[in-house]
């Protein structure tokens, strides 16, 4: 396969608030094994911590934020998307290209 | 990162009410503001036209007793670049405290910069950082705090 291009996206999702310190680091492990398998990679990870969250979201009032900066080719967007609607500790996600001026949305979100 | 939008909540601290409160920006207490001054002053008026903007729709520009109104200048400061659905403390501004988006005609802001704004608004409350209605803002003020 020839040389991909790569685009940058912004990646940030709410995990449910019950989980514990191991569990959202398993959830992120998760996120980020799906982001390599389709030959991207995280750049940089932030969390947030626990937030309240401006309404609720199945009947979570807080939520764990997390946000990843991924390089990633742009065909291997809807693979990770898949995989952070199907899991169940993820209750809202958001991935967007980032572009300085231009910017395009691949986004959506896990609504139950 | 957590970092730099705890700073920006800081700064951003004497206009808006807290940094917890995204639903419900400063704006009432402005809009009196405003009428007051116009009550002060009345002889201010010709200083205001030179901002640049026409009047809106005659319905916006006069108040009931026919007196002009003064544009709220809600985003004056605020840099295009600034705009982003992170920082919820300057989207804050751009609504009112049921979470409504507030039209450019009260927003006097460029037609580049209101898209701007109103998408990062949208993707801030998809992701539960602002409120959709007033009555998610009761929700979780009931809800302790």
């Amino acid at each position: 396969m020839s040389e991909q291009a790569m685009n940058s996206y912004e990646l940030i999702y709410i995990i449910q608030p019950k989980l514990d310190e191991d569990g959202i680091n398993s959830v992120n492990e998760r996120v980020t094994q799906a982001i390599a398998g389709q030959e991207g990679q995280v750049v940089s990870t932030e969390k947030w911590g626990q937030r309240k969250l401006a309404y609720p979201i199945q009947n979570h009032f807080m939520g764990n934020y997390i946000l990843h900066n991924v390089e990633m080719p742009p065909n291997g967007v809807t693979e990770v998307e898949r995989v952070m609607r199907l899991h169940e500790d993820i209750i809202r996600f958001l991935m967007i290209r980032k572009e300085d001026e231009v910017q395009t949305e691949t986004e959506e979100g896990g609504e139950e | 990162m957590a970092d730099r939008i705890r700073e920006e909540e800081e700064e951003d601290r004497p206009l808006n009410r807290g940094p917890q409160r995204p639903g419900r920006p400063a704006g009432r207490p402005q809009i009196d503001d405003d009428d007051d001054d116009m009550d002060d002053a009345p002889g201010a008026d010709d200083s205001d036209d030179d901002d640049g903007y026409t009047d809106g729709p005659a319905v916006f520009a006069r108040t009931k007793d026919g007196r002009r109104r003064n544009p709220r200048h809600v985003g004056n400061e605020v840099k295009l670049e600034d705009i982003d659905y992170k920082k919820v403390t300057i989207l804050s501004r751009f609504v009112d405290n049921r979470g409504r988006i507030y039209s450019r005609r009260k927003t006097r802001v460029s037609a580049k910069m209101q898209r701007k704004v109103t998408t990062a608004i949208k993707r801030a409350r998809h992701l539960a950082l602002m409120p959709y209605t007033g009555e998610h803002v009761r929700i979780t003020r009931k809800h302790g705090g």
